[in-house]
């Protein structure tokens, strides 16, 4: 009267491994769910029910009793579902007791008996071991991807007893189910017209994993240019793909054909996007889904409008684009999900959207002073490089030359990564300024020019750690070893300064 | 009682009036007719049934004529009536005289104002070229005896006064004010409201500790205008402050002088719609001279032409521009600048130099001193 299944469920992007354990006993007919179930799970016992009944099973008249162990980890979602339903039938006898032991369930139940998948494949998948998987047909390829056990997969209850049974083998793999809606190739550099600098930036950024911010009037293309970085970042190699998936599988996001995700992902959420959607915690008590912020790890995440994010929310993202990782803290859990993004923000010069040249600008003094204000502080010092942006020239739109495809400027990208990690390096943002002087030492007309920015105070000492910073990726870029007059110059003309400090020497 | 004690005493009372709460020019003016008594309105309104002034009554009830005026004086500030000595004649003659005008500064400088005089003015939200314009006028017209009056404003009227203090010599600079006369505004300027009070006049008529509430600007505006034989607009947006003063000026049959700016330029808008209106443009400060010479006798003659490049402060003796980008770049990036404030983009497309070129050429010419990069922005310095 008593069986054991073996299923699992995730928290945050984390995969657990779940026992579930029914007693059916005499007594009154109830139904008790045990084991820090979230209300999905709780409410599994009408969906369970119902999915038996319709698969014309039977619903025991007798005291059923459900823990799901270990009973300190706490559960949520419908995943649950299958590896209950499965249990019941073993605890009954409807199924043979010894069919179910070397296999674990993970799906939800509808109420006609439909096996339907569940976010967080991958990971749920990855927590199981040394048994066989049993999926959601729509499942099926995520949780191949772990590739460490046979992935069993059907469309409703009535398959899966019919082979636990023996009366019928395990349906085959389903083909193409996946969501196949997610275009498989970023949008290509060479469809920008103009915009020189704009490209020149996007190359920088991407070969040191430099965070970029973009001003500029409305329609000057700052979205467009964002979306093309991706593009210009190396695939993700094997870990980092795993990564990347197993976050969007558990954010419920849809993955490309074939399920994993090797082209760096670009998140752009709305300034109206809530602290938790940006960061992660949400999808109920105990699930910690993970944020826009952790589904753009090892990609892009653009913020446009920055200075249209509320203050607490842009606070929140400092910590982890600092420290590549979010850590969370609930009354029953915390957890830290995986965050190493490139920052990309666009915002405009002020709220009149005049073009940010000096005296182009109609805003009152007040309503410019707020808008500087919300835009400077601790999250602008994140900031390697600075793009001015205005519309290109009409001749440039129509008769322009066409600019470099995106998979000319990755391969300069790549080879300027290879080169700054050959030095050790994972990528020249990161560099502390203690390492500058060893990796990025530089020519004496270099250290002449730098000289002189300081000393007429049109540098501060951070910045000129910034600067060196985007020299070396610069450098890189151009195969030199040592850091030039030239290299510097660059880094001059795309630097970021914080917005108030530099007005209020103008 | 002597003469001079009934004078302090209607200087007192006419102090106290200002200073009420809610009290404007318009309705200080009404009660202040040039012939009145102030201690005599004081007194007829503490008395007076009427409803229409019980309100000022209450107010004025609780005030004490002689605090109000050792609580001005305190403050380092001098107050004068239209006819006082201490009152510009020609703003008494005005028909929209302030009836009470605050002053700091030395007021035996008062006169100087009966001088030439040419108000500079412009928006705050200028470009560099606009500033260093501003500044050059300034500081030729006061070396010649002009007196500059401005109003202390960010941008183009604080530039006119940094240029009338780097004059060695010549007239007073004049400014006027729209908050109370020890309430700086804006605030970064404060050291230079200090130099101005130093070597000339701050004028106000609003009491000291009156905020620079938004409705004080227009109405300090006209006060400008009166006090100027002619009006020079450096910058100016279609619309704004600066062209309240020159409908004023224009009211009171004042010339007034535009300098031309790039087409397309926002912040010229106002002052290129001028031009096209008729009136004269400043293309040099002699310019101003030949417009004041058109009013008045007595104006100076402009000393020997001063080229622009000796009044740039720390213009440093050129270094020779170091590497290969020496000479063509450079100046191709300063062609293609011009006087327009422009960003990397524009400079690349302009000059039709590659990018890595162009921001050498900047990145030295800005160590020179030669431009000036605000948020991504280039100018000539």
């Amino acid at each position: 009267m008593l069986a054991i299944v073996s299923s699992a469920t995730v928290i945050g992007v984390d995969g657990c491994p779940v026992s579930v354990e029914v007693h059916v006993a005499g007594g009154l007919p109830a139904y008790t769910v045990v084991g820090l179930p979230d209300a999905a799970c709780r409410e599994s016992r009408d969906r369970v029910r119902a999915a038996l009944l319709s698969t014309e099973l039977e619903w025991p008249q007798q005291r059923v009793t459900v823990n799901l162990a270990p009973t300190s980890v706490p559960k949520s979602g419908a995943g649950l579902d299958l590896a209950t339903a499965i249990a019941i039938l073993a605890a009954t006898g409807q199924v043979p007791a010894h069919s179910v032991a070397d296999h674990a369930f993970v799906g939800e139940l509808g109420l006609d008996g439909t096996v339907r998948p569940v976010p967080g494949m991958v990971s749920a998948a990855a927590s199981v071991t040394d048994r066989n998987l049993v999926v959601a047909a729509a499942n099926a390829a995520e949780a191949e991807l772990v590739g460490r056990h046979r992935v069993r997969s059907a469309r409703d209850l009535r398959q899966i007893v019919e082979a636990l049974r023996g009366e019928a083998s395990w349906p085959p793999p389903p083909e193409g189910v996946v969501d196949t809606s997610i275009t498989p190739t970023p949008p290509d550099l060479a469809d920008v017209r103009g915009h020189l600098t704009g490209r020149r930036a996007l190359e920088i950024a991407a070969a040191g994993g430099h965070n970029l911010l973009m001003s500029g009037p409305p329609g000057s293309g700052k979205t467009m240019l964002a979306t093309r970085l991706p593009g210009l970042l190396p695939p993700l190699e094997s870990d980092a793909a795993l990564e990347v998936t197993r976050i969007h599988s558990a954010g419920g996001l849809p993955l490309p054909p074939g399920g994993l995700i090797t082209i760096p992902p670009f998140r752009a959420p709305h300034h109206s996007a809530s602290v938790v959607s940006l960061v992660g915690g949400g999808g109920g008590r105990g699930a910690l889904r993970p944020g826009e912020v952790s589904a753009a790890c090892h990609g892009v995440l653009f913020l446009d409008e920055l200075g249209e994010f509320p203050p607490v929310v842009l606070d929140q993202l400092r910590q982890p684009i600092e420290e590549g990782r979010i850590r969370l803290h609930r009354a029953r859990a915390s957890i830290e999900l995986p965050a190493r993004v490139l920052l990309v923000a666009a915002t405009n010069p002020c709220p009149c959207g005049a073009s940010g040249a000096p005296g182009s600008c109609r805003c009152t003094d007040a309503a410019r002073a707020r808008y500087v204000r919300r835009l400077s502080g601790p999250l602008m010092d994140r900031f390697d490089l600075r793009l001015t942006i205005v519309r290109p020239e009409t001749s440039e739109l129509l008769g322009g030359s066409v600019g470099e495809r995106s998979a000319v400027v990755a391969q300069r990208v790549a080879a300027a990564r290879e080169r700054s990690r050959s030095r050790g390096v994972a990528s020249n943002a990161t560099l502390a300024s203690s390492q500058l002087d060893e990796v990025a030492s530089l020519s004496d007309d270099a250290v002449g020019l730098l000289r002189r920015h300081l000393d007429q105070g049109r540098l501060s000492a951070r910045g000129f750690d910034r600067i060196r910073r985007v020299a070396r990726t610069v450098a890189d870029l151009a195969g030199c070893d040592s850091v030039d007059t030239a290299h510097v110059s660059e880094a001059l003309a795309l630097r970021s300064d914080d917005l108030r400090t530099a007005r209020s020497v103008a | 009682m002597s003469a001079h004690r009934e004078h302090t005493d209607d200087l007192a009372a006419a102090a106290t009036l200002a200073a009420l709460a809610g009290m404007g020019p318009s309705t200080l003016r009404a009660m202040l007719p040039d012939d009145a008594d102030a201690t005599e309105v004081v007194r007829s309104l503490r008395g007076a049934p009427a409803e229409r002034v019980a309100g000022w009554r209450r107010r004025i009830e609780s005030q004490d004529p002689d605090a109000e005026l050792r609580r001005v004086r305190a403050a380092g500030i001098e107050i004068a009536c239209p006819g006082d000595a201490g009152y510009p004649r020609r703003l008494a003659d005005d028909h929209e005289a302030p009836a009470v005008l605050y002053v700091r500064g030395d007021t035996g400088r008062i006169p100087a104002i009966e001088h030439p005089t040419a108000a500079i003015i412009g928006t705050r939200r200028c470009t560099r070229a606009g500033r260093s314009t501003a500044r050059q006028l300034g500081e030729a017209l006061t070396e010649v005896g002009v007196v500059v009056v401005s109003g202390l404003a960010w941008g183009i009227d604080g530039a006119a006064h940094e240029g009338a203090l780097r004059a060695r010599c010549g007239a007073p600079p004049v400014a006027v004010v729209g908050s109370g006369l020890d309430v700086v505004y804006p605030k970064r300027h404060e050291q230079l409201w200090a130099r101005v009070a130093g070597r000339g006049l701050i004028l106000s008529e609003a009491p000291p500790g009156a905020q620079p509430d938004a409705w004080r600007f227009p109405a300090r505006n006209r006060i400008i205008a009166a006090l100027s034989d002619v009006v020079i607009v450096v910058e100016s947006h279609g619309r704004g402050g600066s062209m309240i003063t020159v409908d004023e000026a224009q009211r009171r049959g004042r010339e007034v002088l535009a300098v031309p700016g790039p087409l397309g330029s926002p912040a010229s808008q106002g002052a290129n719609e001028l031009l096209r209106d008729g009136c004269h443009p400043v293309l040099e400060p002699a310019d101003i001279i030949a417009a004041l010479n058109r009013i008045r006798t007595d104006v100076p003659a402009l000393g020997p032409v001063r080229t622009p490049s000796d009044d740039e402060p720390a213009a440093p003796a050129a270094p020779v521009l170091p590497g290969p980008v020496a000479g063509g770049s450079a100046g191709a990036v300063l062609e293609a600048l011009g006087h327009t404030p422009s960003n990397l983009e524009q400079l690349v497309v302009r000059s039709g130099r590659p990018l890595a070129e162009v921001s050498w050429a900047l990145a030295t010419l800005e160590s020179m001193g030669r431009i000036v990069c605000t948020d991504g922005w280039y100018e000539m310095s």
